[in-house]
């Protein structure tokens, strides 16, 4: 099986495997206890803590591991609806966009780039200048992998509204690109471990300095207070080990494969439609629309001749949706489809991608 | 491509399939859109459904993928319902779904992977036009047939499906009656071997009534008997079906039963027996042989459990509609309710029922 869906999740690295099966192999203890087993599984945790802290260039205590990401874009979008406004953008994974819509918070467009319209972005910080609590932009989109200017956004709500949050959800692009918490104003960052090479299951909010969010989970004060529930020692070390090995990956040698399979494509369909390449990408992204070729028939067909990639984002029932982040660009998408490489993806998986995607467009236009 | 709707019925149809020795896909249909995020849990079974298809697949061993078709659906059905209720009609929409939408999105989508033939677990059946039992109809292509569990048969909902896609579609159950396909299921370990029936329209988890009253503007109006007389309130004229018994909001000591539905006067007519007729109008015909030159002897079925009534159905000349007179007088079906031709258990053609009346020859009560 050819895997080109490492964004839905990559598959495991084998540093990764091995830290969590290093955990678990210290035997049943909560890292809360106060015996030697306990102890052993807390410096295990609190490792991790700091590897993965050395990862960002932040202080360990200023990591808080989570269920997921899901979990940290929740906390962040709550603590800041309690405290006032909530601005999104238009393109953010549904672990922000749904809790945010429910807060009455106020989404902003994007341009056709799939970029965060910055001008509108002013325009309802200004007039929200004194309720406007947090402003929630993601990294790198999940779709296009259109990467958004985080620097220039923190930027504006500093300038006009001092007092307010920047979120960030950096699922997709956590150790691709570079994303500076607390320097730059990003006060707080979700992660998440299967998108780096870890385990499902496990994640983490980062926080500036002197940031601080209203509990979500509330019970026996983990995580200094901030995060209730048994910490999951073995998902946090796989998370770490994970990341470390993330961040020395040779991304470049992907993004050369991505390109290499963008080129192939255009080269073999005329009317191949590319979007968000206007913008700055993840190199691990393409998101693609072939028209007459039904994204979801291509999603089977590809299946069947045994390659995986997926279709805009996928509802509960596992059926194929329309993309938002596709509406929210003004395209037209019905025929997208997203073909996402990792750190495990060779030459040769991509070639023999390319001739299946070719012969599955040519067997669906008939 | 084997359409596993998370019943019990397609999960045995696709064990079947995998069991002759086919290649076999599962698909589920997403027919309708979820609650809203945050939203109550409204009952939504789509959900469910999906996972319990996809458990039998992976069971099975065949691959098992969703196709969603909530736009059309929602257009040649859900639309197409309350627009039907707004107009006074009482609409049946798995028919519609079975003409417009399951079949030929199927189909299509079939084509396009290179699959041959498409399969439910409907309780019908499909046997060689060649069939020496009967020799009216054209040669090779297959017949459609009651199921072989009488209790259970579902023709009625398929005889509007297309005729010329019936060479491609498979019945793999309609030949087993509804216990020995509970066993297979049991004897395989398919999850879905004891659940329950779905009876109900899969877009109308809250009743028909909360799905109208949201879509249509629905005011309260008089119900009037025979004479005239106000007998009571309704709750909107569009709600209510010719011959309904129950919930009328009539207090009288008898029962009464809807005779007429008028929508442009926001009224309904009640009347103490139940509406019957002799005659009933047709249009949307659909044949399964060559549309018949001279009147043709059947059974009509004008529900999907109904009584099948000795019926002489004659085709307008051009196409598209016919009249069936029948026999004895029989309880009055609304207009929007399908009327199926059947000769034995064969099914010969159907008509949307647009007229419900007694024949001229017979004197008004």
């Amino acid at each position: 099986m050819l895997y080109l869906d490492h964004a839905a999740s990559t598959p495991l690295r084998p540093e990764a495997r091995t830290a969590f099966a290093d955990v678990l192999a210290l035997g049943p203890a909560n890292p809360t206890g106060a015996h030697a087993r306990a102890q052993a599984v807390r410096a295990a945790l609190e490792l991790a803590r700091e590897r993965l802290a050395g990862c960002l260039g932040v202080l360990p205590g200023r990591v808080v591991f989570t269920s997921g990401g899901t979990e940290s874009d929740n906390w962040a979008v709550r603590a800041g609806a309690s405290r006032g406004v909530v601005l999104y953008s238009a393109i953010e994974h549904p672990a922000v966009a749904v809790p945010a819509r429910a807060s009455g918070g106020i989404e902003i467009p994007v341009c056709r780039s799939g970029v965060v319209d910055l001008d509108a972005l002013e325009a309802v910080l200004r007039a929200h200048a004194s309720d406007a609590a947090l402003v929630s932009v993601m990294a790198a989109n999940n779709e296009t992998g259109a990467v958004q200017p985080l620097p220039e956004i923190a930027a504006l709500v500093r300038d006009i509204c001092p007092d307010c949050l920047v979120h960030t959800d950096g699922v997709q692009a956590f150790t691709k690109e570079p994303i500076d918490v607390g320097g730059s104003g990003i006060g707080a960052l979700s992660l998440s471990g299967h998108k780096i090479g870890g385990p499902v299951g496990i994640g983490a909010m980062v926080l500036g300095q002197e940031v601080e969010l209203e509990p979500l989970l509330l019970g026996g004060g983990q995580e200094r207070g901030r995060r209730a529930g048994t910490p999951d020692a073995a998902g946090a070390s796989a998370l770490a080990a994970a990341a470390v090995a993330s961040t020395h990956e040779d991304w470049a040698r992907v993004g050369f494969l991505r390109d290499r399979l963008e080129a192939g494509l255009r080269a073999e369909i005329d009317d191949l439609v590319v979007y968000g390449c206007e913008a700055p990408r993840l190199v691990t992204h393409t998101f693609i629309g072939i028209p007459q070729v039904p994204a979801d028939m291509a999603v089977i067909a590809c299946d069947r001749a045994g390659l995986a990639i997926s279709a805009g984002s996928s509802c509960s029932s596992g059926a194929q949706g329309a993309s938002g982040t596709l509406a929210a660009m003004g395209a037209d998408g019905s025929g997208a489809l997203r073909l996402s490489l990792g750190w495990s993806t060779s030459l040769d998986e991509v070639d023999r991608a390319l001739d299946i995607l070719v012969d599955v467009v040519v067997k669906l236009r008939g | 491509m084997v359409a596993m709707s998370g019943g019990v019925d397609s999960s045995v149809a696709a064990a079947l399939l995998v069991e002759a020795g086919h290649e076999v896909v599962g698909v589920t249909m997403k027919l309708h859109s979820e609650p809203a995020p945050g939203g109550p849990k409204a009952g939504c079974c789509t959900v469910d459904d999906a996972e319990d298809a996809r458990s039998v697949a992976a069971t099975l061993g065949i691959p098992h993928y969703m196709v969603n078709l909530s736009v059309e659906f929602t257009a040649a059905v859900m639309d197409a319902y309350s627009a039907a209720y707004a107009s006074g009609r009482t609409p049946n929409p798995c028919v519609e779904c079975n003409r417009l939408v399951k079949f030929d999105e199927l189909l299509a989508r079939a084509d396009l992977l290179g699959i041959d033939a498409v399969a439910t677990g409907h309780h019908a059946r499909l046997s060689d036009g060649s069939d020496a039992s009967d020799s009216s109809g054209a040669a090779g292509s297959p017949r459609l047939r009651r199921g072989y569990d009488r209790s259970k048969d579902q023709s009625y909902v398929l005889a509007c499906v297309n005729p010329s896609h019936l060479g491609r579609l498979l019945f793999p159950i309609g030949t087993l009656t509804k216990d020995r396909v509970r066993r297979i299921a049991e004897g395989l370990g398919l999850r879905t071997a004891r659940k329950a029936e779905s009876m109900e329209v899969c877009f109308l988890p809250g009743g028909k009534e909360a799905f109208l009253s949201a879509r249509l503007d629905l005011d309260p109006g008089d119900v009037l008997d025979r004479e005239g007389t106000v007998v009571g309130r309704h709750r909107g004229a569009a709600l209510y079906t010719i011959g309904q018994r129950r919930g009328l909001g009539v207090a009288a000591g008898a029962p009464v039963f809807v005779e007429a539905v008028d929508v442009s006067s926001n009224t309904i007519h009640v009347a103490p027996t139940p509406p019957e007729c002799e005659v009933l109008s047709v249009v949307r015909t659909v044949w399964y042989r060559p549309p018949p030159l001279d009147p043709l002897d059947v059974e009509v079925q004008t529900s999907a459990h109904g009584a099948p009534r000795r019926a002489r159905v004659v085709a307008a000349e051009g196409g598209g509609a016919a009249s069936v007179r029948l026999d004895e007088p029989v309880p009055a079906p609304a207009p929007g309710q399908l009327a199926v031709f059947y000769e034995g258990d064969e099914v010969v053609g159907s008509g949307e029922v647009v007229s419900a009346t007694h024949a001229e020859t017979v004197p008004s009560r």
